[in-house]
């Protein structure tokens, strides 16, 4: 396997669509219901946690990026070639491209098990399943550049459906707001900690960096992209905070879908059955992406054909999907991958960084002790 | 057959051949539930009754009203479908009524499985009934074709515009489920066959412990900061208004005035946590609409005076209200919200605000601004 990947100019994107993406695959299923994990940890004071978790991301984006910026243009899986070697290094490779199947598995189960519950409680999972997955096939089949297309349609639609929560905020009692800071740092923290699977997302970029155009500009776009999601995710944080009462929230399995109920109109009296459905389109570009770096992984550690794992990669997660037949199994897969977006998101960016600064370091000793001898 | 024309039609199979997977709901084949009531019967039971729109074109009457005994509102929907010519959904429910005696053993149960059900808005009415909600569902009511649409448009216009709070299911379930406030539900009655709000149930921990009347529902509408009520009615003693008031004209003891609000913004703080203390001021922009005397208003002070005089009497009123929650027990005001936000690592639990609400102290202050007296003086 080659370090170094140069992709063919026409599979490249700019820079600045890296915004759309990274956004994109933080949000997604996430976001129906994370409020009262975190409300559990921090009460009131939730918002700083998510508020201290958007930190802890901004500075993980950093590390990746620079960690990306020391080779020409390579992605994870060059890079663990390149520190542990061939057989460390692809064992580390496989790790992960199970921990993104994990996710896509993930994502799709519980928005199959939300959509159950608000609209159809008879709908065959297995059907559903199908679907998404056909679709994200059809749409993956296009290449690394439909994703960053779909990408673009899904961020407008998350913001149109963002600004649905100005209605909750009619209901609002903003003393619900304080005392400010009246959680202790620990509680705090622990409350970051739970933000974990919602915010994560944007490790997308250690498979996304070789197919950058403007290489320079990685950096400020994934800060962005960062920051316009931490901003949305605090604001649906604070506004659950003033809008439900304290026992209320700890007792809404989907607190987000639960606030579009109030939202009426004339002609739909119910949106959020509206959105909810909607919500799927924005879903397909992240199981695109996650799909699409586990079937590059089997390109770039074996040498398969990225076309056909796809198509096995597909049939694994549906099999896998259909397997979880309950809220108990869903629940339980969740919690494991909040656990495991944590290490795989911020902990595991560190470990890399340090790596790459070790051995880049023990080179210089060893061209230094060769000019020496 | 190229790719493109290979997928389309693909598509147009899915299409035709998925849409058919998920189970249909013809309106023409469902009736729509639009109230149900619940009335407590013996050994646990319920009476629920159900009016809906009427389910057969052809009928005179507008409405159809069926009466179930059940141990869950579930249930009760499972045995109307017994009666039913058509499957009677639930998606269309906009007023629930609870029986006073219902009420007050509490109806959290099924508030919370209304906000289980998805089919549910959270935008339905709550009301207590102060007669068996059976009676007053499935009473003949010469002047409403159907008495649930009626129903909800009454408590609709008076939540809008009036003195009754907002009684919706996510506000009752919020009030029950916060730290430092409790719910409050408009009651209905009928009087001369037709449907009245009659008064506000108090409630104190998902229980309805007692009423609150039309004035002191307007004043607590003012402190909760929703939409306002639009106009008050004061009456005020003549001693302080006996200047103003033309010589020769009949004199009454009492002098009553309506204020239109044009605005109003109330305050609640903490002044001291021992002895409790809160400061509750309501500050109102108003009109005078209509005064039962013949006052001067062309006299210096005039207008001073008749605005020292309606805030005077309007803070007794305001006093009379809190004394009077106070006095259930029912904090429907939410000072427990005003102190768990204001003290730092106060560890409010709703058993503590129980046992503080009961000692506080309130003072409460009303300041009317009248800006105009109409088109005339």
């Amino acid at each position: 396997m080659d370090i170094t990947i140069r992709p063919k100019p026409h599979y490249k994107f700019q820079a600045y669509m890296l915004i759309f993406m990274v956004l994109n695959s933080q949000i997604g299923v996430g976001i129906f219901g994370f409020q009262r994990y975190i409300y559990r940890e921090s009460g009131h004071d939730a918002w700083v946690s998510v508020l201290v978790a958007a930190l802890f991301c901004h500075g993980s984006a950093w590390l990746i990026v620079s960690a990306l910026k020391r080779y020409e243009s390579t992605d994870l899986y060059g890079i663990h070639q390149d520190i542990f070697g061939k057989w460390i290094g692809g064992f580390l490779s496989i790790l992960l491209m199970i921990h993104f199947s994990t996710i896509t598995i993930t994502i799709i189960r519980t928005y199959i098990e939300a959509v159950q519950s608000w609209i159809f409680p008879s709908f065959p999972t297995w059907l559903m399943v199908a679907m998404m997955l056909s679709l994200a096939l059809y749409g993956g089949a296009g290449g690394i550049r439909v994703i960053v297309g779909m990408s673009l349609i899904s961020f407008v639609i998350i913001f149109l459906i963002a600004s649905l929560y100005y209605y909750p905020l009619r209901y609002a009692q903003w003393s619900r707001l304080l005392p400010l800071l009246e959680a202790s740092p620990s509680q705090i923290m622990s409350g970051a900690k739970h933000m974990g699977f919602t915010m994560t997302g944007f490790e997308v970029i250690y498979f996304l960096y070789p197919f950058v155009r403007d290489k320079p500009k990685t950096m400020r776009s994934m800060q962005i992209s960062i920051a316009i999601s931490s901003v949305l995710l605090i604001l649906v944080m604070a506004i659950s905070i003033v809008y439900f009462s304290e026992n209320q929230l700890l007792k809404g399995t989907w607190s987000s879908i639960n606030m579009q109920k109030i939202v009426k109109y004339p002609f739909i009296e119910r949106l959020e059955f509206v959105t909810l459905a909607v919500w799927m389109i924005t879903l397909i570009p992240t199981i695109m992406l996650t799909t699409w770096i586990t079937s590059n992984g089997f390109n770039r550690l074996f040498g398969f054909r990225q076309y056909r794992m796809r198509y096995v990669i597909s049939g694994f997660i549906f099999i896998c999907s259909i397997l979880f037949v309950n809220r108990g199994h869903i629940d339980k897969l969740n919690d494991y991958i909040s656990e495991s977006a944590v290490i795989f998101s911020f902990v595991y960016p560190t470990f890399i960084y340090i790596s790459i600064l070790m051995k880049s370091s023990l080179n210089k000793l060893r061209a230094k002790s060769k000019e020496d001898v | 057959m190229n790719r493109t024309s290979r997928c389309a039609a693909l598509l147009v199979c899915c299409v035709s051949v998925l849409t058919g997977c998920v189970r249909t709901t013809v309106l023409e084949r469902l009736s729509l539930g639009v109230a149900v009531g619940y009335d407590r019967l013996p050994d646990n039971k319920m009476e629920v009754t159900t009016v809906t729109l009427a389910s057969v074109p052809e009928a005179k009457e507008k409405r159809q009203v069926v009466s179930v005994e059940a141990l869950t509102s579930k249930g009760a929907r499972m045995a109307m479908n017994q009666q039913m010519a058509r499957l009677l959904v639930s998606g269309q429910i906009r007023v629930i009524l609870y029986n006073d005696k219902l009420a007050k053993e509490g109806v959290i149960d099924i508030a919370d499985t209304l906000s289980r059900d998805p089919s549910h808005g959270d935008m339905i009415y709550l009301v207590v009934s102060d007669m068996s909600t059976r009676d007053l569902l499935s009473y003949n009511y010469s002047e409403y074709p159907n008495v649930g649409l009626y129903l909800y448009g009454m408590i609709d216009q008076n939540v809008r515009n009036e003195w009754v709070p907002s009684c919706t299911v996510h506000e009752f379930r919020r009030d029950y489920y916060s730290i430092g406030k409790q719910p409050v539900l408009p009651i209905v009655a009928r009087q001369n066959g037709k449907v009245l709000i009659k008064s506000l149930a108090l409630f104190k921990g998902g229980k309805m412990v007692g009423e609150a009347t039309r004035e002191q529902g307007a004043y607590l509408k003012l402190l909760l900061q929703e939409r306002q009520p639009s106009q008050f009615e004061v009456a005020m003693p003549l001693e302080g208004m006996r200047k103003f008031i033309k010589k020769g004209d009949s004199v009454h003891n009492k002098v009553n005035a309506v204020i239109s609000n044009l605005g109003s913004s109330s305050s609640l703080k903490l002044v001291s946590s021992s002895p409790l203390t809160f400061k509750v001021k309501i500050k109102m922009k108003a009109e005078l609409q209509e005064i039962t005397e013949n006052y001067d208003f062309t006299a210096k002070e005039a207008i001073g005076n008749l605005q020292a005089e309606l805030s005077k009497n309007m803070s007794a009123k305001l006093m009379e209200a809190l004394n009077h929650f106070q006095k259930l027990d029912a904090d429907v005001v939410g000072f427990g919200e005003v102190y768990r936000s204001s003290i730092r690592h106060s560890g409010l639990s709703p058993e503590v605000w129980q046992k503080k609400f009961p000692n506080a102290r309130f003072d409460a202050q009303v300041e009317v601004n009248l800006i105009r007296t109409g088109t005339i003086e």
